[in-house]
């Protein structure tokens, strides 16, 4: 488009060379060529200073302040350029470039050609910040000035033709006055535009100056080139100049008086703003520091990173003098761990004095001593800090527990004010947020950790536990687990002892979850290892508890029972090491079987032996013997002061069922509907045999 | 309910007898608190030690641990734990257990204090 202007350019340069040379200038045919070629030229640079004008403003670096800065410069240098240039148009140019030599008709057409340049380029730069901070009625106001641009340029034209003296034009009352008011309305169609100037509010002390600056510049520019419009004194030589080249007068002085009414308004709302210049800028970086410490707060829960980075922001952000953050321990010790322009050693031998160290300590909600002179005489200690003459202090929380102070100090009496305090509570509370969340954070860190022990201590005690017992000839067994979400440790197996005769395990570990699951799978282990070397139960217990007792916790133990299937006749053996009871039913009766037995893992072997009783039971034909864990017992009797198993006997003595099967089903139904159930924490396991004499259950 | 109230002990110092007063309930989530009283105790070298259970209503098979942990080291080192004042439901977990057999538990604070006083004559005979 540049090169297409340039090409037309020199094209006209050509024609007006031309028609200087063999023509009169001022024949219609000449102006109406000239008129022409200029708009021919002009259209490729308008093209070129508008193209894809909406698109291009999404950059942000196109829009910020050092841009805006940067266009207005280059603008004043151009319009200096115009000024200036003016100075240098032959004086004896006349209209319709009568003009006595062909080199002051090359310069007029260079000057007009900048004049295009400056004007295009001053447009485009009202447009486009109008456009970036636009509102509603932004674009039919840039439509009505595109509109006024496209009117003056058509008006150009007769008046090019008919009113041929400068004198005419600026003096005749039906063109002139029409033309001020115009130029009026669109100065205040400008002014009004440019009202969305919060912007220049949030700019700092230099950038406004600067801006100021500019704009008196650009404005006394603008307003020596309109005066050159209205020349009435003088030979009006920038009329005459730009009246060569149709189009460029326009393009030039409306850009100007527009501009006037956007940077009156740009300058008026930089100086309103001057004065709170400060209080805007201290806000903004308060709300920079915030948001930095917001930051720090949601990605880190490193304390002391967190405690350094909050107290280095209260000490920037408030304009402090020094800034420290103290940490209280159980033991009543004093931690300074984050010193901003204090002396450390020197706070540590001040804290050494516990009306000092009181001071702190005792803050409730802040601590705000204005002036360390005028305060009252308990705060007068503060004074001892190094040029502390005001000072601010919170206190830090984790939770309900006080574990610090944050400290901010000022040389100057009076030199906090309530917006300090505001901000340095802002800060507290964020890093109580913050200690809060790491709190949160490692809590629920380590509830999944636990979930996924509680899932391999559930898979493991599954693998262990038999989901069916085997039926063994002449006796009919059920068994029941209901493992709680805490895995619990109850045990139960069936296991073949040396004689090749049945022995039926029942146990319960000390503990849950993974330590539960750990030692179950010990138990396991070794009762695998050793039911092959024993024949009755008791040695078994006392096998399982020689293996398992020097390799237990020592606050560890386990609860275990064995019953031994001795013959079809319905004799049993049973050994009991510190488990509950087994429940004997027979008939209408119920008989609870409590041989002696200490729990496994709680004594030597041979102490464990020596009180470890077995003892034989001769079963009837339809009893029933019930095993039982304390999840069980606790659900069903444990509300009841003695603990005589009442309601377990009550069920097995008043229920109707002809199998252990339905023995434990009824049971289970008990269990679910008992008051405990729904708070279960404990394993529940049932084991039930009874004596079937025909051999079938 | 805070596992602060739910179990709580009190604790009185007699010349030779530490004694501790147990309340509320005692399982898995309260043992903590008596393990670190204990270990306090014996840390001490005060290892003539009493528990009171008069006024513990529940004990579960973690409460019981507790006490493993230590009657070792506290006879090793001349002393003993002795257990006083169980209710019929805390003794039968007790009892079931065998614990009878490995502890020294009394009906009556009076008594255990007694075997301790006696007890400790006889070493400094």
């Amino acid at each position: 488009m540049l090169s297409l202007s340039l090409l037309l350019f020199l094209f006209k340069l050509a024609v007006d060379l031309l028609m200087y040379l063999f023509t009169e200038n001022d024949s219609f045919v000449s102006i109406s060529l000239r008129i022409i070629i200029s708009i021919s030229v002009i259209t490729p640079l308008a093209f070129y200073f508008f193209r894809n004008f909406f698109n291009k403003l999404n950059n942000a670096a196109e829009i910020g302040f050092n841009a805006f800065n940067e266009e207005i410069k280059s603008i004043n240098f151009l319009l200096l350029f115009v000024i200036l240039g003016k100075l240098l148009i032959p004086n004896s140019l006349e209209f319709h470039g009568r003009i006595n030599n062909i080199l002051g008709l090359l310069y007029v057409n260079i000057y007009a050609i900048i004049c295009l340049v400056a004007g295009f380029k001053l447009l485009h730069f009202l447009f486009k910040w109008l456009w970036i901070k636009r509102h509603k009625k932004t674009k039919s106001q840039l439509m009505l000035i595109r509109l006024a641009i496209y009117f003056f340029l058509i008006a150009e034209m007769p008046l090019i033709y008919f009113n041929r003296t400068l004198t005419d034009f600026t003096s005749n009352p039906i063109i002139s006055i029409p033309i001020a008011f115009i130029h009026i309305f669109l100065f205040v169609t400008m002014f009004l535009s440019a009202s969305k100037n919060n912007w220049i509010a949030l700019l700092n002390k230099r950038e406004k100056f600067l801006l100021i600056l500019q704009s008196i510049i650009i404005l006394t520019l603008t307003i020596i080139i309109d005066t050159f419009m209205w020349e009435l004194n003088g030979e009006g030589k920038f009329y005459y100049g730009l009246g060569l080249f149709y189009g460029s007068s326009t393009i030039l002085t409306l850009p100007v008086v527009l501009s006037a009414g956007y940077i009156i308004r740009i300058m008026f709302s930089a100086i309103v703003s001057l004065p709170t210049t400060e209080i805007v800028g201290k806000k903004s970086n308060e709300l920079k520091l915030l948001t930095y410490l917001n930051k720090i707060i949601s990605q880190s829960i490193d304390f002391n990173k967190l405690i350094d980075t909050a107290t280095s922001i209260a000490y920037e952000s408030i304009n402090a003098s020094g800034a420290w953050t103290e940490l209280y321990n159980d033991n009543n010790e004093i931690n300074i761990i984050s010193d901003q322009n204090i002396n450390k050693e020197y706070l540590e031998t001040l804290h050494k004095n516990p009306v000092f160290t009181e001071i702190f300590k005792e803050i409730d909600d802040f601590l705000l001593i204005e002036s360390v002179i005028d305060s009252q005489e308990e705060n007068k200690i503060i004074g001892l800090i190094d040029f502390a003459s005001a000072l601010i202090a919170i206190p830090l929380n984790d939770g309900n527990k006080r574990i610090g102070t944050l400290v901010v100090t000022n040389v100057d009496e009076y030199g906090f004010d309530t917006e300090d305090l505001n901000i340095i509570q802002a800060i507290g509370n964020n890093v109580n947020i913050a200690l809060e969340n790491a709190k949160l954070i490692t809590e629920s860190l380590e509830k999944e950790q636990y979930k996924k022990e509680m899932m391999i201590a559930h898979s493991i005690t599954e693998k262990l536990i038999p989901i069916n017992l085997c039926c063994i000839d002449y006796y009919d067994i059920a068994s029941y687990i209901l493992p709680a979400e805490e895995v619990g440790g109850d045990y139960y197996d069936l296991v073949t002892l040396r004689d090749g005769k049945n022995c039926l395990l029942i146990g319960d570990i000390s503990g849950k979850g993974m330590s539960a699951a750990f030692y179950m799978a010990l138990l396991k282990g070794v009762v695998i290892s050793t039911v092959n070397t024993v024949d009755s139960p008791k040695d078994l217990l006392v096998k399982i508890n020689q293996a398992l007792y020097s390799n237990m916790d020592k606050q560890m133990y386990l609860t275990l029972s064995a019953i031994k299937i001795e013959d079809n006749e319905g004799n049993i053996t049973f050994s009991r090491a510190g488990h509950l009871p087994m429940i004997l039913k027979s008939g209408l009766d119920t008989k609870l079987y409590t041989p002696k037995g200490i729990g496994i893992g709680l004594a030597k072997t041979e102490f464990f032996e020596k009180h470890l009783e077995e003892i034989s039971i001769k079963l009837d034909y339809e009893d029933y013997c019930l095993l039982f864990t304390d999840g069980v017992s606790d659900a069903l009797d444990g509300d009841s002061e003695d603990s005589d198993y009442e309601k377990m006997k009550h069920i097995l003595t008043n229920s109707v069922y002809n199998n252990t099967s339905e023995l434990v089903n009824i049971m289970e139904y008990s269990l679910k509907n008992s008051k405990k159930f729904k708070n279960q924490r404990d394993d529940m396991t049932l084991l039930a045999i009874r004596y079937n004499k025909l051999g079938v259950i | 309910m805070t596992q602060e109230n739910k179990f709580v002990i009190n604790q009185r110092h007699l010349e030779k007898v530490e004694c501790l007063y147990l309340k509320g309930y005692l399982d898995a989530h309260t043992s903590p608190i008596l393990e670190s009283a204990l270990e306090t105790l014996v840390k001490d070298g005060k290892n003539n030690i009493l528990v009171n259970f008069r006024d513990l209503d529940y004990i579960s098979s973690a409460g019981l641990g507790v006490f493993m942990a230590f009657i070792e080291d506290v006879r090793e080192a001349g002393g003993d734990i002795k257990l006083t004042d169980m209710q019929q439901k805390v003794f039968s977990v007790f009892d079931l257990l065998g614990f009878p057999m490995l502890f020294d538990i009394e009906k009556e604070e009076k008594t255990a204090i007694d075997k301790f006083n006696s007890n400790e004559e006889r070493v400094s005979d």
